[in-house]
């Protein structure tokens, strides 16, 4: 680093200082010295944070599948708060309770959401005077005297343009505070899985994180390798996630998946705005405003350039066609490049076609190179051919059955009930996403050289095989010697307020959006 | 050298050598002393991470802006000094485009109050990224203390439209409480509150929530502010000084004292200096309150040495404690290079001391211009308004002081009583 100019002038403010102090001042002199300069003009202007980290606001990841065990059905799943260290002591994690949280269905391919669920939470403490607590002893239901802070939610379902509630005050699973609180806790999970109307199933609450990859990966954009890859970042943390099971017939165009099987989904979050300028409107907030949006996995690290992360957040799918340098990119990646430097393996030709086809359009024979009609709108045979627009959605095709032994590398290996159609919680996007900037979906074959991927091939912990799926939430201490992983260095929780300071810090820039989805979030 | 004095030194010399990003060790250490708003920050991870990726420039411009956040609560110049060399650092590797540097090279600017500066970044991180909120904070602070609050309204608007969470909800709660507004102002900081993430962030919000209860006349709800804070933040200096004042309201001067001192020994900031040495004033113990001048003396020589703008605390411990001729030459430079509102009324204080009330009554009034709801700069311009002898316009300046705040000021709230009596006997 270079010594700024600004050193020196300090340096000899401080000396003369010591001339000018007298020596029966010398004693204060020193006191102030470490500290005044500095100081004395730090003062009486207030400075309010630049820098807010927003985990509870932030998505992070999206899942959407044909449920295993109820095929006429699709499971979608969301996830908030990325880096939850279990057994937080004082910490538990709670979903914000003045934003909207919404999953959103495009069944035309117009990039605008058909049908909106939106999730909204209430807190309720039980104990005003001891709000400070979690829990007052052990905690067997959600109902628990015990339970001292507690969230419900109302959750709806918009579509054209009339809401319905399907669920009202429910309650959201806790976080898991530890076995001595909480001795049940898979009884928790259950008391948490609702009903909804119409044959729908709906949770929301704490769980393992089931995004697993080694993020250094993604050092390759900041002139790194693939030399230090083999860890599970995300392994031994907790997430906030939503989960909904719903018939297919309720997403599909028509209400008719046969004829039109394929969706768009995405996930965003709204907090609600202010009213700063005007002093005589009544209305002292200003809307909602979008803060956060979700599609296909790894879409800000692998297509979206960083002057534009914070645009992208902001706007619809059906907007994504105006921000131009943002489609560029998909066209003309820079990942590819990147890794021909580092590895020289050839970028694939541009224009990425290809692509084009996994983020912007859905795959079908006749939307560009990749030889199969998987997942395109195009295909919803009710679709108006006149109203299709590139779009990033998480798209899934839902007449795609699902595979009784799911391949980690999805579509990539033949399995095309996993990503980029759809994408289930075992699959591996990371080891996905490289293989398909290298061109393996366009050419049917595996780039050699990268098939180790990241190496984390699967989650810490198994799945459940019914509904929500997900891994109950872990309950030891990451950095606790008997989970026996050892932390890379850059996420080495010494304490969880670094991770979450990190993240904040990281995430006001925009900058590694990586980080900003996972690590970062606070 | 008194216990107070010495746990400055001690603190100051902590919080001084204390690398940065080490304030993460166990409790009771010396990085124990750095604030939540350090902790919560983690340059180590970060710097350990740039070993790896040299020319990771989003790495770099994160890095600064964290010495820059960093700064912001324990006030050690050397962080600055670290922010700058990383964020030029990550221009370096990345000239084009690079926001996120000129987002804290402005930050940075505003810190060492050199707005023009962070106007200027400001300006150029906006161009590049119209949808980053951080970038308007810069703006909007900058404004706000170039004393162009209509554009610091629209700034702070873009931010929140774009963003609305701890950082754009604080700016937003307090261009209502300029504006007199204080429900909508503490309504909104609730918001930053319940969305604050950090504990740095959340002892800023406390704090602020605390000053605001304070500030209209209700120290209970101050003290119960504080103290929620102080239960996960025991050693933020904002949230000490916070408690000291309620306690100092509510009568509890052991406390008061005890909590000043506590936040002088964390960070020897002058307003907790001066608030400590007014209160030991009020107290009575005139040897103790000049022991904490005797600290703001040496703070202000180095900072002429320094050839550094004068600020507040500055320009009103010269007026009250010392030589309001220097005073009314500080408080010049002051509004010169920043005629924000609180300048404004530090300067028509110094000009008031200094026998100039023809020329310190329009400072006064620009002061209180915006509705702002201050006691203290309310009563400054009742008693310039005394001594060009216009009773009915002090009267009403007064009244209005101690209805907004009947503890606005350990010294000047009973001065303001006194004064209020004497013109009713006078008339």
């Amino acid at each position: 680093m270079k010594t700024p100019s600004a050193r020196p002038r300090t340096r000899r403010a401080l000396d003369h200082s010591l001339l000018v102090l007298g020596a029966g001042a010398l004693a204060t002199g020193l006191g102030a010295l470490t500290l005044a300069p500095g100081v004395s003009a730090a003062s009486s202007h207030r400075e309010a944070p630049l820098i807010a980290g927003d985990p509870r606001a932030d998505n992070t990841d999206v899942y959407a599948f044909t449920s295993p065990d109820r095929s006429d059905t699709v499971t979608l799943v969301a996830n908030w708060i990325p880096f939850e260290e279990p057994n937080g002591g004082p910490n538990f994690y709670a979903f914000a309770d003045d934003a909207r949280y919404h999953i959103k269905i495009d069944n035309t391919g117009d990039g605008r959401p058909d049908v909106t669920y939106t999730w909204r939470f209430r807190n309720i403490v039980r104990d005003d005077a001891n709000q400070f607590l979690y829990n007052t002893g052990p905690v067997r239901t959600l109902n628990d005297p015990n339970l001292n802070f507690r969230q419900v939610y109302d959750l709806t379902v918009t579509d054209h343009g009339r809401t319905r509630t399907l669920l009202h005050d429910a309650p959201v699973a806790p976080s898991r505070v530890g076995p001595a609180s909480m001795p049940d806790y898979a009884s928790l999970r259950d008391q948490a899985v609702r009903n909804a109307p119409g044959g729908a199933k709906a949770f929301a609450g704490q769980a393992d994180d089931p995004f697993f990859a080694d993020l250094r990966v993604f050092d390759l954009l900041y002139g790194g390798n693939l030399s230090e890859v083999g860890q599970d970042t995300l392994a031994g943390y907790n997430v906030n996630s939503v989960a909904l099971q719903i018939p297919k017939k309720d997403l599909a165009l028509r209400g008719n998946p046969g004829r039109n099987p394929v969706v768009g989904i995405w996930s965003t979050t709204e907090r609600r705005g202010v009213n700063v300028t005007d002093s005589r409107a009544k209305d002292t907030d200003g809307g909602w405003r979008q803060v956060s949006r979700l599609g296909n996995p790894l879409v800000n690290e692998v297509v979206v350039p960083l002057k534009y992360k914070d645009a992208f957040n902001s706007i619809s799918p059906d907007q994504d066609r105006t921000v131009q340098p943002v489609v560029d990119k998909v066209y003309d990646p820079i990942l590819p490049k990147l890794i021909q430097k580092v590895y020289g393996i050839p970028a694939p030709k541009t224009p990425r076609d290809d692509l084009a086809e996994i983020y912007l359009t859905g795959i079908c024979k006749a939307c560009g190179p990749i030889q199969a009609d998987l997942n395109a709108h195009s295909l919803n045979k009710d679709a108006n051919p006149g109203q299709l627009v590139p779009a990033e959605e998480l798209r899934l095709n839902m007449a795609v059955a699902p595979t009784a032994k799911p391949q980690r590398l999805g579509v990539l290996a033949g399995d095309l009930a996993g990503f980029p159609n759809g994408r289930r919680l075992t699959d591996d996007v990371i080891d996905i996403s490289l293989q398909a900037v290298e061109g393996a979906a366009q050419t049917g074959k595996l780039v050699p050289a990268l098939a180790a991927g990241d190496k984390v091939n699967a989650n810490d912990l198994p799945f459940g095989a019914r509904f929500p799926y997900l891994a109950l939430p872990h309950t030891k201490a990451v950095n606790s010697p008997s989970t026996g992983a050892k932390r890379s260095s850059v996420l080495h929780p010494d304490n969880a307020v670094a991770i979450g300071g990190l993240g904040a810090l990281l995430l006001g820039t925009g900058g590694f959006r990586v980080w900003r989805r996972r690590a970062a979030k606070v | 050298m008194t216990l107070a004095l010495g746990a400055t030194l001690f603190a100051a010399g902590a919080v001084g050598l204390t690398p940065a990003g080490s304030g993460t060790g166990a409790d009771g250490g010396p990085a124990d002393t750095v604030t939540a708003g350090a902790r919560s920050g983690s340059p180590e991870a970060m710097r350990e991470r740039l070993r790896r990726l040299p020319e990771d420039a989003p790495g770099w411009a994160s890095l600064g802006m964290a010495y820059v956040q960093q700064a912001r609560t324990t006030a050690d110049p050397a962080t600055y000094v670290k922010a700058e060399s990383a964020l030029r650092t990550s221009l370096k590797v990345q000239p084009a485009d690079n926001y996120a540097a000129q987002t804290g090279l402005g930050a940075l600017a505003a810190a060492r109050h050199d707005f023009a500066g962070a106007l200027d970044w400001g300006r150029r991180a906006v161009t590049t990224n119209p949808s980053g909120s951080a970038a308007y904070g810069v703006l909007a602070d900058a404004h706000t203390q170039l004393g162009r609050y209509e554009a610091s309204y629209r700034d702070v608007q873009r931010m929140t439209d774009l963003r609305p969470d701890t950082s754009s909800l604080a700016r937003a709660s307090y261009t209502w409480e300029l504006r007199g507004d204080v429900p909508r102002a503490r309504a909104l900081m609730k918001r930053a509150l319940d969305d604050a993430s950090t504990p740095g962030d959340k002892a800023f919000t406390r704090a602020h929530l605390a000053t605001l209860a304070q500030e209209s006349g209700d120290p209970r709800t101050a003290l119960r502010e504080a103290g929620q804070g102080l239960r996960t933040a025991p050693r933020d200096p904002q949230l000490l000084e916070a408690r000291a004042r309620a306690h100092g309201a509510l009568g509890d001067s052991g406390r008061a004292v005890a909590d000043y001192t506590a936040a002088v020994a964390v960070t020897p900031l002058p307003q907790y200096v001066l608030g400590l040495g007014e209160l030991q004033q009020s107290l009575g113990r005139a040897d103790l309150a000049e022991e904490q001048y005797e600290v703001l003396r040496a703070q202000d020589r180095l900072r002429a040495a320094a050839k550094a703008v004068p600020d507040v605390d500055a320009i009103l411990f010269e007026a009250d404690h010392g030589d309001p001729r220097r005073a009314v030459r500080l408080g010049r430079a002051a509004v010169a290079n920043r005629p924000f509102i609180a300048v404004q009324d530090a300067y028509a204080w110094a000009l008031h001391r200094a026998g100039q009330d023809a020329r310190a009554l329009p400072y006064a009034d620009r002061a209180l211009a915006l509705g702002t709801r201050g006691a203290l700069s309310h009563y400054h311009r009742a008693m310039i308004e005394r001594a060009l002898g216009d009773p009915a316009a002090a009267r009403r300046d007064l009244e209005t002081a101690l209805a907004i705040d009947p503890h606005f000021h350990p010294l000047h709230a009973s001065a303001a009583r006194s004064a209020l009596q004497r013109i009713d006997t006078d008339t």
